[in-house]
């Protein structure tokens, strides 16, 4: 036997006969002539028993048990310490996850291998083509829309006529299969090759359409496809049919909102120092440690503009005494007042009354401000007498809770890089960017004409842009990130301060509501009304989690049409409205990443807009908790309830789904692929929010932002040496050297950093040294110091400039493939918890037995 | 040739090795150089690493009657040195005599030395008030003054200003601290008072107090080569692309600031 295997694996090519991997490749594919020639040279080591190694490699201990001969085949990772106990219900659930998760993956390779093979052929096709420099293209565009003979009014109507005439009629004409696969085809087509034109008219070309793409679905829906005769699939139907056309509204109007970003510079002040306005800088606080509050303080004070005109105030609504002890050390006002009316807003409006500074800054109490703050924005006012704002975006320096527990930090765009990447700039083009409550300046004229800040709603800062622009005065937005601060840092605070917007954009929806009333212009009142739509997207979004569960479990066809005429009309729709979005948004959000995003909240948006709109006045204000810490890693079962349901139930859909592609529902293949497909994405997605409800461990308290900044070590003996920083925070440094260094641990030294050419030395003690890394920790700096530090680290002027470099491109495959494997990691952060959850129960259980039998 | 007189109105300030540190570096960066030491502590030639004190110089070439020049050394750096030579009190007192009626000697003397374009002359020379520093302004195209970090250094501020004035009217000096120490909080304060008083006269990069300094002159090795990592040699690049990109940089060799 062993000679015929020797014999055998020679002429294969197999030269570790003890891998069956080998094996399987050389009974495929052939070994090339060298690998053949060292195959001579093989030796195998015995291996009489076979089924033994096995079990050893795998780690099954009783070789008789098929339960452990299952879990260590395809659960548990290999080179596991042997699990000796392990119930039957483990072992179920654990099967039943992996198989799904088997199933994805198969799933995902099958697709991507397809698309693979059909970008093989694209690029083949691709190659027959003539090439196209689209550079050119795009010059001869835009030279083409300077020519006068475009600035013809009657010339311009008529195109508009021309247009919306072609525009119904592409809409409305009813298409066989073969027309409407035409459609696609084209569009597709010519999307493909628009959106590398540089510039900004392909994006409103990919936007016109995906507008034309979407309305024709829509127009289809809307008159053939609803289902009419039995009252439950038209209930259904209509549902599923708002939640598109709320989807369909927002999309249209967000096109609108960011068709042209503004992308404002900066603007230099006049020469004359004296001309320039007095700035007073408000930091409200209600509970946050000083230790969040105080490097805050100190970067204001910091800031870059005379001293006589910059007056710092804490606005402590905690009326804390350590608060007036720092306000007092550090040389900056400190306002409190007797009661907490209206929170942050009525905060804001007490300190108002009491100082008289030209224009306000505010900052939340841990958004740092750097140096250049106040030069980089006011240059804004003074070109614009009527610019009552200006906003610059909300940086973090923190992972968020996405990027902590996905492991996304600087990969992935986060939440927020959306809304201050484009939607403000798109806004600022329209005159309607939203006043976001920090890191912003409001000159105090306008700002006490509106009353102080908003108080009728829980969002006062986007409440009060809405009022300052009904007056007429405008707002700007500067996309430079100019302060920066800690994220939220548990998923539960992020929800807390997502329903909070929801809530007050549901209030402001219904109190003031941006349709109406006097004021504004036409595209002022569609950027605020998109943004107050789209915290509705609770329910929507449940519907799309929910709607092909329908048809799998109860058979409802709640879209009356053919699987395969619906998926050429819904396909141009999706496809045009990915690849706009992909070129529009590609920077700021990845593709599918909005649903991962949204899926978390939906839930829990729905009560709170709901609620808010029936009642504006119910509820109260929640402070988001910020520089907290997560001890333990943690999975966050209460949060997750919803997100657990949900994949459960499409789980069970997709079972049935398998069970009515086989074996029951053989007749209508098509809707039932799709209907799986829908299901599959949806599992996928829900995955990747209960991958958000790990709660990853976060290690320290200070957070550390990784920087290369230049540093000098002053030792004992009056030697130095020069070296770089690998991260900073407001309690050490962590250092790396040309050569390796061995400190001893507690040794004394002085650190110097630059603020520009100013050097700064600042007493440490050493903590850990290994090799060429050094970890030292500030040794009791003073409050100057302090100031010093913030200065040389957290407020440099391009502190935070580079900050996206490391992000990847918008790849929508990619993406899709990389949320796939998130949910996987989900499902098995699930799995895995469940077991340790079942594990307690049952040693609950069994105390309680223990007791009893006592 | 560009010509920097490096003067002081403090002793012990760091002149010497400031003048041999910078040599050395434009050596590095394949700039010739030649360091004169017109100072009768004749020290300079062991700062560069010659073993012993140099008996020959530029005295004992002016009693005998030589050329100006004859007695330079060349370093393994490739950084020429001309010593003062040994001396004594009378030829002290011959030299001097002839300084005084001659107050441009030694700018006549360096305009005989037949030296390549883009070449460096750096001036040692002893503290002010000095025949021989005033010798080394007139010649020089720029003086570089040498400031300690204490308040003697400050106070004198005004005489380095008055002596420079004296010898080439219209011209100012530019500043470099020497032996800072930062992690004493009166000696940052007493660089930012300068800072803000001297302005762009003052050289943004201090030179740091570092055990490299004294670590180097014993081993009689090249700083640059010994302690590559230190922050004196980090301060020491700084101020010579300073230098070079500024200061000295004119066409005409002058400063105007
Ligand atoms: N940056 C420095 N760090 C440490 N020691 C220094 C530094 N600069 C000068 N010294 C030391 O100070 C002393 C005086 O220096 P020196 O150059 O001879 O001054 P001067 O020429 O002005 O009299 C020398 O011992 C020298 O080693
Ligand atoms: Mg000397």
């Amino acid at each position: 036997m062993r000679h015929f295997l020797l014999w055998a694996a020679r002429h294969l090519g197999v030269f570790r006969p003890d891998q069956l991997g080998q094996w399987l490749r050389r009974l495929i594919w052939l070994p090339n002539a060298d690998e053949l020639a060292a195959s001579t040279r093989l030796e195998v080591r015995s291996r009489l028993d076979p089924l033994g190694w096995l079990a050893k490699e795998l780690g099954v201990i009783d070789k008789r048990s098929v339960r452990q001969w299952m879990l260590y085949l395809f659960i548990f990772p290999p080179g596991r310490p042997a699990r000796t106990e392990t119930s039957f219900w483990s072992t179920f659930l654990a099967l039943s996850v992996h198989i799904i998760g088997l199933l994805f993956s198969n799933v995902v390779w099958i697709l991507s291998a397809g698309v693979r093979a059909l970008r093989w052929l694209w690029q083949r096709l691709l190659s027959f083509l003539p090439t196209v420099n689209h550079q050119a293209v795009g010059r001869r565009l835009e030279g083409w829309l300077e020519t006068s003979s475009f600035r013809k009014p009657w010339l311009l109507w008529l195109l508009v006529l021309f247009s919306i005439f072609f525009f119904w009629l592409v809409v409305t004409t009813p298409f066989t299969w073969f027309g409407q696969f035409l459609f696609l085809v084209c569009l597709w087509g010519t999307a493909l090759f628009v959106r590398r034109i540089p510039g900004n008219l392909p994006a409103l070309i990919l936007i016109a359409l995906s507008v034309l793409a979407s309305c024709r679905y829509g127009w289809w829906r809307l008159t053939q496809t609803i289902p009419l005769d039995s009252g439950w699939e038209t209930f259904l139907a209509i549902g599923l049919l708002l939640a598109e056309i709320y989807t369909w509204l927002v999309l249209l109007l967000g096109y609108i909102q960011t068709a042209w970003p503004l992308k404002r510079h900066t603007l230099s002040l006049p020469a004359d120092v004296a001309l320039w306005p007095s700035v007073d800088v408000f930091i409200p606080t209600y509970n946050e440690p000083l230790k969040v509050v105080e490097p805050t303080v100190l970067a204001a004070k910091g800031i870059d503009w005379p001293s006589d005109k910059l007056n710092i105030y804490i606005l402590d609504d905690g009326r804390r005494d350590d608060f007036r002890r720092f306000a007092k050390e550090a040389g900056v006002g400190y306002i409190i007042r007797p009661d907490n009316a209206h929170a942050k807003a009525g905060n804001l409006n007490h300190a108002l009354k009491l100082t008289c500074g030209e224009y306000v800054a505010i900052f939340d109490c841990d958004h740092l401000p750097t140096s250049s703050f106040l030069q980089s924005t006011m240059g804004w006012f003074y070109k614009d007498k009527r610019c009552a704002m200006l906003q610059t975006p909300h940086h973090f320096f923190s992972p968020d809770t996405f990027e902590r527990n996905l492991g996304t930090f600087r990969k992935v765009p986060n939440e927020g890089a959306l809304f201050y990447g484009l939607i403000q700039d798109g806004n600022d083009f329209w005159n309607a960017t939203f006043f976001c409550g920090s890191c912003a300046v409001l000159r105090r004229g306008p700002l006490e004409e509106v009353g102080g800040v908003a108080v009728e709603t829980v969002t006062e800062d986007a409440h009060t842009a809405l009022k300052l622009h009904r007056l007429g005065y405008t707002t700007a937005y500067i996309n430079i990130p100019l302060a920066a601060g800690l994220a939220t840092e548990s998923l539960s605070s992020h929800i807390g301060q997502r329903i909070r917007w929801a809530r007050g954009m549901a209030q402001i929806f219904r109190l003031d509501n941006p349709f109406l009333g006097k004021g504004l212009s036409f595209f002022q009142r569609i950027c605020y009304g998109n943004a107050m739509l789209h915290f509705f997207y609770g329910i929507p979004r449940l519907v799309f989690l929910t709607a092909p569960l329908t048809y799998l479990y109860f058979e409802v066809h709640i879209i009356n049409a053919a699987a395969a005429m619906l998926a050429l009309y819904v396909l141009p729709h999706i496809l045009q409205a990915n690849l706009a979005n992909a070129h529009i948004q590609g920077a700021h959000r990845h593709s599918f990443w909005a649903e991962v995003y949204e899926s978390v909240l939906a839930w829990y948006i729905i009560l709170p807009t709901t609620l808010a709109i029936f009642n504006p006045g119910a509820g109260k204000f929640n402070v988001t908790a910020k520089g907290g810490l997560i001890e333990h890693s943690f999975f966050d079962w209460a949060i997750s309830k919803p997100y657990i349901v949900l994949a459960t139930l499409n789980i069970v859909g997709l079972s049935i789904g398998l069970g009515r592609l086989f074996f029951w529902n053989t007749f209508e293949m098509g809707t039932v692929l799709l209907n799986l497909t829908w299901t599959i994405y949806n599992i996928l997605i829900l995955g990747a929010a209960i991958g958000v409800a790990t709660e990853a461990r976060q290690v320290r308290v200070s957070h550390r932002v990784s920087a290369n900044l230049l540093v000098a070590l002053h030792f004992t003996d009056g030697s130095t040496k020069m070296c770089r920083t690998e991260d900073y925070s407001m309690t050490g440094l962590g250092l790396i050297l040309d050569q390796e260094l061995e400190l001893p641990v507690k040794e004394r030294v002085w650190v110097s950093l630059w603020n520009d050419e100013v050097e700064f030395a600042f007493p440490t003690r050493v903590i850990a040294s290994h090799g060429n890394k050094l970890g030292v920790q500030f040794d009791n700096l003073s409050i100057e110091q302090e100031a010093n530090l913030v200065q040389c680290t957290f407020a440099r002027p391009d502190a935070w400039s580079n900050w996206s470099n490391e992000q990847g491109a918008d790849r929508p495959l990619q993406s899709l493939i990389e949320i796939a494997a998130f949910g996987f990691k989900g499902y098995r952060s699930l799995w895995r918890n469940l077991g340790k959850g079942l594990a307690r129960q049952r040693q609950l259980v069994r105390g309680w037995l223990g007791r009893q039998v006592i | 040739m560009f010509k920097i007189a490096i003067v002081s109105a403090a002793g012990g300030v760091g002149r010497s090795t400031l003048t041999a540190s910078l040599a050395t570096l434009l050596a590095q960066r394949g700039i010739s150089v030649l360091a004169l030491d017109f100072d009768p502590e004749n020290l300079l030639s062991t700062l560069l690493g010659s073993d012993e004190v140099s008996l020959g110089g530029l005295l004992p070439d002016f009693l005998t009657r030589k050329a100006f020049g004859m007695s330079a050394l060349v370093n393994s750096n490739e950084v020429a040195c001309l010593p003062f030579g040994r001396s004594n009190e009378a030829s002290l007192v011959t030299f001097e005599q002839h300084l005084r009626t001659e107050p441009e000697w030694l700018k006549k003397c360096i305009a005989q030395i037949d030296y390549p374009p883009g070449a460096f002359l750096l001036m040692d020379t002893p503290r002010l008030p000095s025949i021989y520093a005033r010798q080394a302004m007139v010649a020089a195209d720029l003086v570089l003054a040498v400031l300690a970090p204490d308040v003697r250094s400050l106070a004198l501020l005004p005489a380095v200003e008055v002596a420079l004035s004296r010898c080439a009217p219209g011209h100012q000096p530019i500043y470099v601290m020497n032996g800072l120490d930062s992690t004493r909080a009166l000696q940052s304060d007493l660089l930012a008072q300068l800072r803000s008083s001297l302005q762009l006269r003052l050289s943004p990069h201090p030179i740091h107090r570092d055990e490299a300094i004294p670590r180097a002159v014993a081993n009689q090795a090249n700083l640059q080569s010994l302690s590559p990592d230190s922050l004196v040699a980090h301060d020491l690049n700084g101020l010579l692309s300073w230098l070079l990109a500024g200061p000295a940089s004119s066409h005409d060799g002058r400063t105007y600031i």
